[in-house]
Protein backbone atom coordinates (compact mmCIF):
# COMPACT_ATOMS: atom_id res chain seq x y z
CA UNK A 1 0.00 0.00 0.00
CA UNK A 2 2.57 2.54 -1.09
CA UNK A 3 2.69 5.78 -2.96
CA UNK A 4 3.69 3.72 -6.11
CA UNK A 5 -0.22 2.86 -6.65
CA UNK A 6 -0.71 6.78 -7.24
CA UNK A 7 2.01 7.13 -9.57
CA UNK A 8 0.89 4.26 -11.32
CA UNK A 9 -3.24 5.62 -11.74
CA UNK A 10 -1.55 8.77 -12.91
CA UNK A 11 0.80 7.34 -15.70
CA UNK A 12 -2.35 5.13 -17.03
CA UNK A 13 -4.32 8.07 -16.83
CA UNK A 14 -1.78 10.20 -18.81
CA UNK A 15 -0.90 6.89 -21.22
CA UNK A 16 -4.69 6.59 -22.11
CA UNK A 17 -4.93 10.42 -23.13
CA UNK A 18 -1.78 10.53 -25.32
CA UNK A 19 -2.47 7.42 -27.17
CA UNK A 20 -6.26 8.69 -27.34
CA UNK A 21 -4.83 11.37 -29.01
CA UNK A 22 -2.47 9.71 -31.29
CA UNK A 23 -5.51 7.70 -32.42
CA UNK A 24 -7.42 10.99 -32.99
CA UNK A 25 -4.88 12.32 -35.04
CA UNK A 26 -4.65 9.35 -36.90
CA UNK A 27 -8.70 9.30 -37.58
CA UNK A 28 -9.11 6.06 -35.80
CA UNK A 29 -11.53 7.67 -33.06
CA UNK A 30 -13.10 4.61 -32.30
CA UNK A 31 -9.90 2.95 -31.30
CA UNK A 32 -9.45 6.11 -29.24
CA UNK A 33 -12.34 5.50 -27.30
CA UNK A 34 -11.74 1.76 -27.00
CA UNK A 35 -8.09 2.52 -25.33
CA UNK A 36 -9.54 5.32 -23.38
CA UNK A 37 -12.04 2.70 -22.45
CA UNK A 38 -9.49 0.39 -21.64
CA UNK A 39 -7.18 2.86 -19.12
CA UNK A 40 -10.40 3.53 -17.18
CA UNK A 41 -11.35 -0.12 -16.79
CA UNK A 42 -7.92 -0.74 -15.43
CA UNK A 43 -7.68 1.72 -13.20
CA UNK A 44 -10.81 0.68 -11.50
CA UNK A 45 -10.07 -2.56 -11.29
CA UNK A 46 -7.17 -1.25 -9.31
CA UNK A 47 -9.03 0.90 -7.18
CA UNK A 48 -11.75 -1.35 -6.36
CA UNK A 49 -9.11 -4.00 -5.23
CA UNK A 50 -7.67 -0.99 -2.56
CA UNK A 51 -11.35 -0.20 -1.76
CA UNK A 52 -12.32 -4.13 -1.16
CA UNK A 53 -8.65 -4.83 1.09
CA UNK A 54 -9.81 -1.10 2.90
CA UNK A 55 -13.46 -2.57 3.67
CA UNK A 56 -12.16 -5.50 4.66
CA UNK A 57 -9.78 -4.25 7.03
CA UNK A 58 -12.42 -1.85 8.47
CA UNK A 59 -14.48 -4.55 8.75
CA UNK A 60 -12.11 -6.93 11.13
CA UNK A 61 -10.17 -3.62 13.39
CA UNK A 62 -14.44 -2.42 14.06
CA UNK A 63 -15.75 -5.90 13.96
CA UNK A 64 -18.34 -4.33 11.93
CA UNK A 65 -19.93 -7.88 11.24
CA UNK B 1 6.34 10.10 12.83
CA UNK B 2 4.02 8.66 9.91
CA UNK B 3 2.74 12.14 9.53
CA UNK B 4 4.99 13.52 7.29
CA UNK B 5 4.52 10.78 5.61
CA UNK B 6 0.39 11.23 4.79
CA UNK B 7 0.94 14.98 4.47
CA UNK B 8 3.23 13.82 1.64
CA UNK B 9 1.24 11.44 0.11
CA UNK B 10 -1.65 13.91 0.10
CA UNK B 11 -0.45 16.96 -1.25
CA UNK B 12 1.26 14.47 -3.97
CA UNK B 13 -2.14 13.05 -5.30
CA UNK B 14 -3.53 16.54 -5.24
CA UNK B 15 -1.21 17.29 -7.48
CA UNK B 16 -1.33 14.68 -9.61
CA UNK B 17 -4.75 15.10 -10.00
CA UNK B 18 -5.10 18.04 -11.25
CA UNK B 19 -2.83 17.67 -13.73
CA UNK B 20 -4.61 14.38 -14.90
CA UNK B 21 -7.92 16.19 -14.34
CA UNK B 22 -7.48 18.19 -17.70
CA UNK B 23 -6.86 15.02 -19.75
CA UNK B 24 -9.31 12.29 -18.04
CA UNK B 25 -11.37 13.63 -15.11
CA UNK B 26 -12.79 10.71 -14.25
CA UNK B 27 -8.75 8.84 -13.06
CA UNK B 28 -8.39 12.44 -11.34
CA UNK B 29 -11.26 11.58 -9.24
CA UNK B 30 -10.09 7.84 -8.60
CA UNK B 31 -6.37 9.34 -8.04
CA UNK B 32 -7.77 11.14 -4.86
CA UNK B 33 -9.71 7.99 -3.67
CA UNK B 34 -6.55 5.55 -4.19
CA UNK B 35 -4.60 8.65 -1.82
CA UNK B 36 -7.27 8.41 0.45
CA UNK B 37 -7.38 4.95 0.98
CA UNK B 38 -3.72 4.97 1.42
CA UNK B 39 -4.11 7.32 4.30
CA UNK B 40 -6.63 5.47 5.85
CA UNK B 41 -4.36 2.17 5.44
CA UNK B 42 -1.70 4.31 7.41
CA UNK B 43 -4.02 5.20 9.96
CA UNK B 44 -5.36 1.51 10.34
CA UNK B 45 -2.58 0.50 12.51
CA UNK B 46 -2.73 3.39 14.93
CA UNK B 47 -6.87 2.15 15.40
CA UNK B 48 -5.75 -1.33 15.81
CA UNK B 49 -3.51 -0.13 19.18
CA UNK B 50 -5.91 2.31 20.12
CA UNK B 51 -8.79 -0.77 19.88
CA UNK B 52 -6.49 -3.58 22.05
CA UNK B 53 -6.01 -0.85 25.03
CA UNK B 54 -9.66 0.64 24.78
CA UNK B 55 -11.05 -3.51 25.27
CA UNK B 56 -8.30 -3.98 27.96
CA UNK B 57 -9.12 -0.98 29.94
CA UNK B 58 -12.88 -1.82 29.06
CA UNK B 59 -12.65 -5.27 30.70
CA UNK B 60 -10.43 -3.99 33.80
CA UNK B 61 -13.27 -1.64 34.18
CA UNK B 62 -15.42 -4.24 34.24
CA UNK B 63 -17.61 -2.21 31.36
CA UNK B 64 -19.53 -4.78 29.24
CA UNK B 65 -18.38 -5.58 26.14
CA UNK B 66 -21.25 -5.00 24.06
CA UNK B 67 -20.73 -1.73 25.07
CA UNK B 68 -17.51 -1.41 23.95
CA UNK B 69 -18.56 -2.99 20.71
CA UNK B 70 -21.30 -0.86 20.11
CA UNK B 71 -18.79 2.38 19.99
CA UNK B 72 -16.10 0.44 17.79
CA UNK B 73 -19.29 -0.31 15.54
CA UNK B 74 -19.95 3.67 15.23
CA UNK B 75 -16.41 4.95 15.21
CA UNK B 76 -16.73 2.48 12.04
CA UNK B 77 -19.49 3.22 10.32
CA UNK B 78 -18.43 7.08 10.83
CA UNK B 79 -14.41 6.62 9.50
CA UNK B 80 -16.35 4.57 6.19
CA UNK B 81 -18.84 6.89 6.04
CA UNK B 82 -16.85 9.98 5.76
CA UNK B 83 -13.94 8.61 3.32
CA UNK B 84 -17.11 7.43 0.79
CA UNK B 85 -18.93 10.28 0.85
CA UNK B 86 -15.70 12.74 0.73
CA UNK B 87 -15.00 10.56 -2.47
CA UNK B 88 -18.22 11.32 -3.97
CA UNK B 89 -18.04 14.91 -3.11
CA UNK B 90 -15.36 15.03 -4.87
CA UNK B 91 -16.47 14.10 -8.11
CA UNK B 92 -18.85 17.01 -8.11
CA UNK B 93 -22.24 14.64 -6.98
CA UNK B 94 -22.46 16.58 -3.65
CA UNK B 95 -26.16 15.28 -3.34
CA UNK B 96 -24.85 11.46 -3.23
CA UNK B 97 -22.29 12.36 -0.34
CA UNK B 98 -25.01 13.64 1.77
CA UNK B 99 -27.48 10.67 1.00
CA UNK B 100 -24.49 8.57 2.29
CA UNK B 101 -23.84 10.65 5.49
CA UNK B 102 -27.28 11.01 6.30
CA UNK B 103 -27.57 6.92 6.51
CA UNK B 104 -24.41 6.91 8.38
CA UNK B 105 -26.18 9.07 11.33
CA UNK B 106 -29.35 6.87 10.71
CA UNK B 107 -27.34 3.54 11.24
CA UNK B 108 -25.21 5.32 13.83
CA UNK B 109 -28.53 5.73 15.92
CA UNK B 110 -29.68 2.57 15.39
CA UNK B 111 -26.16 1.55 16.48
CA UNK B 112 -26.16 3.82 19.98
CA UNK B 113 -29.71 2.69 21.26
CA UNK B 114 -28.52 -0.11 23.45
CA UNK B 115 -26.43 2.49 25.17
CA UNK B 116 -29.13 4.81 25.85
CA UNK B 117 -31.30 2.19 27.21
CA UNK B 118 -28.85 1.38 29.49
CA UNK B 119 -28.45 4.66 30.96
CA UNK B 120 -32.09 4.70 31.38
CA UNK B 121 -31.63 1.51 33.34
CA UNK B 122 -29.68 2.59 35.89
CA UNK B 123 -31.06 5.64 35.90
CA UNK B 124 -34.33 4.09 36.74
CA UNK B 125 -32.10 1.76 39.16
CA UNK B 126 -31.20 4.66 41.13
CA UNK B 127 -34.25 6.23 41.84
CA UNK B 128 -36.01 3.31 42.51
Amino acid sequence: MGVDIIFKIAAIGILTAITGQILKKSDRDEMATLTTLAGLVIVLMMVIDMISRLFDTIKSLFSLY
Amino acid sequence: MDIFKICAIGLLAAVLALTVKQYKPEIALLISAGAAIIILFIVADYIFEAVTVLSALSEKAGVNSDLLSAVLKIIGVGYIAEFSAGVCEDSGNKSIGDKITFAAKIIILIAALPMLTAVIDIITQMTV
